[in-house]
């Protein structure tokens, strides 16, 4: 998962356009952890997510490629978001008509991250494991009520005497206090 | 939706938590998708949260007392087997920390039957020791008016998994469960969400708590306050031949 900010210029259009292999990596990386959040509350299987996630990139790099590049490159954030709204609501469409389901329809979805992934996915465990073990033991106790025990948020503002935004504000200072143990853990 | 307006409205954090509406959700989403500042706020809450769910936190500050401590110790056994650290490796050592003291021997969770991320419906107390791939053959549960009381053999060790049929119970309904053996002792206790329709909430119990042979009745509530509605469960264990 990227936590580097980013802006866009016409430059990094330009390279979109030209198929840039680097520019269209770091593009996928930059939407991929965006597009799956936005993607998973909404539809009901990891398949289905990770095929609409695919089908927003291969039209966003399609239509680029098409049309040439984007009026403002400052709206290729919003291209992208509209994009995978299409994609959604025709996932939502296809999935409203009644079908056969096919014999494999509950088999696991056996497509599997590449090894370099895998990797990857390991070093960043081991700095999410750092980054939350450094925080306050108040904050962690929070993060787990919430996270982990999925208890009620209205009993935990009771429990801890603070209302509903006042949560959020606790949310927050834990999240801003993980981000920075996590990039240290990077530097 | 400007990025005043998300800070303001504490957007990140209700869209981490959940709490947005759908109509809000998507006006959230066309500005986070634009700006860079409040896509790096999620991307780090969303990791935050991931890392939350997948246990990574370190072992609670808890006491685990009485049964709980032979209850774990299968755990425990097999997490030295797989070379895992057990996320209570220190409960001891933090004694006297919170309400939850006395709490987790009993763990929750519901087998889900859907595919997807349904695949595996886990009441958040499981999460924490279950340190390796497991196999259950769960006992069903069936309410008291349904059919006959099964029979299940205590195990010398492990444990018993129940398998509670809660057909007619909305995904995420707040249950209250109470075993009690037949002298009206209250074998385990505590609070789940109910799992999607067709699931099954899975119960485990340690075999070392289940200390007598008899019947047993697990009473499982739904809701709070007078609309709730309560279902008993009925077994008998026999000891191992």
């Amino acid at each position: 998962m990227q936590l580097q900010r980013f802006e866009f210029d016409q430059a990094y259009i330009d390279r979109l356009v030209a198929a840039d292999p680097e520019t269209e990596g770091h593009f996928v990386r930059y939407f991929a952890d965006l597009l799956t959040l936005k993607l998973r509350s909404r539809l009901r299987s990891p398949t289905l997510v990770e095929d609409a996630r695919q089908e927003t990139f291969r039209r966003v790099l399609t239509t680029l490629k098409e049309k040439g590049g984007l009026t403002s490159a400052g709206s290729l954030g919003a291209f992208v978001n509209s994009v995978c709204n299409n994609v959604l609501f025709e996932c939502y469409r296809a999935g409203a008509k009644v079908q056969q389901l096919a014999e494999d329809h509950d088999q696991t979805d056996d497509r599997r991250p590449s090894a370099e992934m895998g990797v990857m996915a390991a070093e960043q465990r081991d700095r999410v494991r750092h980054a939350l073990a450094g925080l306050p033991e108040k904050e962690q106790e929070i993060l787990r009520w919430l996270f982990f025990e999925e208890r009620d948020k209205d009993e935990i503002c009771r429990e801890l005497k603070v209302d509903r935004n006042y949560l959020r504000v606790l949310v927050h200072r834990a999240k801003a206090k993980f981000r920075d143990r996590f990039l240290e853990a990077e530097a | 939706m400007t990025h005043q307006q998300a800070v303001d409205k504490q957007a990140v954090e209700r869209y981490l938590l959940d709490e947005m509406p759908e109509i809000e959700r998507f006006a959230f989403e066309e500005h986070l998708f634009d700006c860079d500042i409040c896509a790096d706020d999620v991307r780090s809450g969303a990791l935050m949260r991931e890392g939350v769910e997948a246990g990574f936190l370190p072992a609670a500050a808890t006491t685990v007392v009485g049964p709980a401590a032979s209850g774990l110790d299968a755990f425990a056994a097999k997490a030295a087997v797989t070379g895992e650290t057990s996320p209570h490796a220190d409960v001891t050592a933090r004694a006297g920390a919170g309400w939850r003291s006395a709490l987790p021997w009993a763990v929750a969770a519901a087998l889900a039957i859907a595919a997807g991320y349904q695949s595996l419906w886990v009441v958040p107390e499981l999460r924490a020791r279950v340190v390796g791939p497991s196999v259950l053959s769960p006992v069903t549960l069936r309410g008291a008016s349904r059919g006959t009381e099964p029979t299940l053999t205590r195990p010398t060790t492990g444990v018993i998994s129940l398998a509670v049929d809660l057909t007619g119970v909305a995904a995420g309904a707040r249950l209250t469960y109470d075993l009690r053996a037949a002298d009206g002792r209250s074998v385990a206790s505590g609070t789940a969400a109910a799992p999607p329709p067709g699931t099954p909430l899975l119960l485990l119990i340690p075999a070392s708590d289940l200390d007598s042979t008899g019947r047993y009745v697990l009473a499982i509530v739904t809701g709070d306050g007078p609309g709730s509605a309560s279902v008993d469960y009925r077994f008998t264990i026999e000891s191992e031949k």
